[in-house]
């Protein structure tokens, strides 16, 4: 392997790190929407060039920080499946950013926009540090991080719901992050190890010989709360729908397509790489796990059919599409944990794009995101109007499309569970016809002729080419992702067992 | 049973400080006594991670020659380090949001700005809190690990 793609989970770190710090030093505030965009751009080439490198060696590698070894120093690990989640996580931001751009010029101050871009970029870091660590409290650090930087990027809106909201969004964020810390802390007691690799041999022991059975216990349920907590799994999704409704189109589009799966990606590592599969069963932790997911998907869908506010029902439709995560991680096996990270990719590239169309929408609508405000919109914007569309039957599961491949993955993961293959597939069947129930009567909406005598306020620049290209590339890759199921799912199967 | 709480002293107290913190947290409607709630939460965390490394009549973790010593461990040290500096941006975050509501609203009672909040006098502070343009406080996230 040559030194280059040996460096690139490093410098992909270092380089969203080095322009974050930049960005709110620059003079005119475009600058700093470029040099965020190249930069992730230029990890974005680094992500597909390490990701082909591994597949053809077919090998994963850790990387020491300044050459220390453990337990002083800190690891970065590069296998397929991080370099793949790396790639769709740069591709996701840009085209985010890139959508986003119209609202963040209306909705942020124009002296406060290159700090935003600093935000974006600190968010950026740390989902992609949490992509890449192979140390739990590196994985900590950047948790807090992703925390503190995505309610600040909720409260840049300025208005006093966004204020409350990023209120509410961070008390129950360091719930969770002091969860996962206390968690952390036992796991440290009883083994003495941080990174993932000893702290794996260490519990393998510790479990043969019948030891510390109740602290190792206590350790992973403080940990899966913790994260459930943080990516809004149900029932710890009371603070989702606010933060997202009242962001910007960016900040939403962000949080649901990145930061909730960066604390996904954390997960898995934990269930793969340090507990094992056999173990967390053996605890119940992934009876706990899959019951989570299924309350979740139903009952998280069953309040998005109540919401009048388009925002805030893509918010609750994001809690439900978490919990087929957890579902499929709770299913406790490999092909569910394949299933997992097949769902985390649809997802990241579905929910953004949702969340950029509503955005535009909006705009083109009476000003206001009530569904009576954004009736015919999609007339008006006939783009915004496709995104929506398209993404809300990719979640209903319409064939070709990426929430069909991931709920087709979970299903067949489903067959060969033990007790679990029932109600997955039940959960499955019932949450997909509520996704309809909510999705199809908006598109109808949208599409339905605007009522008489509606004021619009005069159409904005949404058509601007940014938010064109970010749209199609949005609708390339979900189609992409639906239709080359094979080639995604390879990789992430050699990923997954090179994981562990 | 006696022995056993004064051996186990610290997790049991810092298990009492993270279950008070996050009492106070969630369920204390004042802005600054969530604050303190979350202070008392972290600590709680703290003290637990510095109890680990603890050990009855260790010293520092520094070598001299000749001299057989035992020591704490000090790595749980510096995982408290860091939690503590996450911990201080985490609250200078949570003091500037509560800053930014107080301008709004004058009031520091969760439950009386959300009241006032849905009772739509929102827009009329928003025209006051444009003029009183508020201090800038995004730049505590940079936490050095």
């Amino acid at each position: 392997m040559s030194f280059l793609t040996f460096n690139i989970p490093m410098l992909s770190i270092f380089l969203s790190l080095l322009s974050a710090v930049i960005c709110p030093m620059l003079p005119k505030k475009n600058q700093a929407f470029h040099l965020v965009r190249i930069v992730e751009l230029i990890v974005l080439a680094m992500s597909v060039y390490l990701m082909v490198q591994l597949m053809t060696i077919r090998e994963s590698f850790t990387y020491m920080m300044g050459h220390f070894p453990a337990p002083w120093g800190n690891e970065l690990r590069a296998g397929p499946l991080e370099a793949l989640l790396a790639t769709c996580f740069s591709l996701v931001m840009v085209l985010s950013l890139t959508g986003g751009a119209e609202d963040i010029r209306r909705d942020i101050m124009p002296h406060r926009q290159n700090r935003y871009c600093l935000l974006m970029q600190l968010l950026y870091t740390a989902v992609i540090a949490m992509v890449y660590t192979n140390d739990l409290f590196t994985g900590y650090v950047f948790i807090e991080i992703a925390a503190i930087t995505a309610c600040i990027a909720v409260v840049a809106k300025e208005s006093g719901h966004s204020t409350v909201a990023a209120m509410r969004y961070f008390i129950f964020s360091s719930l969770g992050s002091g969860l996962v810390l206390m968690g952390i802390s036992i796991l440290y007691c009883i083994t003495g190890h941080l990174l993932m690799e000893p702290l794996q041999v260490a519990i393998a022991d510790l479990c043969q010989k019948g030891l510390y059975q109740l602290p190792l216990t206590a350790s992973a349920v403080l940990m899966i709360l913790g994260l459930s907590i943080k990516s809004a799994q149900f029932p710890f999704h009371a603070w989702l729908p606010d933060a997202y409704s009242s962001g910007t189109t960016a900040t939403s589009a962000i949080s649901s397509g990145l930061v909730l799966k960066g604390y996904m990606v954390l997960l898995l590592k934990l269930i793969l790489r340090v507990y094992g599969l056999g173990t967390l069963a053996r605890m119940h932790m992934c009876n706990l796990m899959f019951i989570m997911g299924l309350l979740g998907m139903l009952i998280t869908s069953v309040s998005a059919i109540r919401q009048e506010n388009v925002n805030r029902m893509v918010a609750y439709s994001s809690a439900a599409q978490i919990s087929y995560i957890f579902l499929a991680f709770g299913m406790g096996n490999l092909a569910g944990l394949a299933a997992g990270c097949f769902q985390i990719l649809a997802h990241a590239f579905t929910k953004p794009m949702i969340f950029v169309g509503t955005g535009a929408l909006i705009r083109a609508g009476q000003g206001r995101s009530f569904w009576s405000d954004i009736r015919g919109a999609g007339r008006r914007a006939p783009l915004a109007g496709i995104a929506f569309t398209v993404g809300g039957l990719s979640l209903c599961g319409l064939p070709l499309l990426a929430g069909f491949a991931a709920k087709y993955q979970l299903g067949s993961a489903a067959i060969s569970c033990g007790w679990q293959t029932y109600p997955a597939l039940f959960g499955l069947a019932v949450s997909s016809v509520l996704n309809a129930v909510y999705f199809i009567p908006g598109i109808l909406v949208i599409w339905n002729r605007p009522p008489e005598g509606a004021v619009f306020p005069p159409m904005p620049r949404s058509s601007t080419y940014q938010h064109k290209i970010s749209v199609i590339c949005f609708l390339i890759a979900n189609v992409f992702l639906g239709s080359m199921v094979g080639t995604v799912m390879m990789v992430i199967n050699r990923g997954l067992q090179l994981f562990s | 049973m006696l022995d056993l709480i004064i051996h186990q002293r610290l997790y049991i107290g810092s298990i009492a400080l993270f279950i008070l913190g996050l009492g106070t947290l969630f369920l204390h409607p004042n802005l600054i006594k969530k604050i303190i709630g979350l202070n008392l939460m972290d600590t709680g965390s703290f003290l637990f991670l510095a109890a680990m490394g603890y050990m009855e009549g260790g010293q520092a973790p520094i070598l001299e020659e000749g001299a057989e010593q035992v020591f704490i461990n000090p790595v749980p040290g510096g995982l408290v380090l860091t939690g503590i500096v996450v911990a201080v941006s985490s609250t200078a975050l949570f003091l500037s949001l509560t800053c930014r509501l107080y301008r709004r609203y004058h009031s520091l009672n969760l439950d009386d700005i959300l009241m006032r909040m849905w009772s739509g006098e929102d827009k009329v502070e928003q025209e006051e809190d444009q003029e009183s343009n508020p201090v800038s406080e995004q730049e505590e996230n940079e936490e050095p690990k």
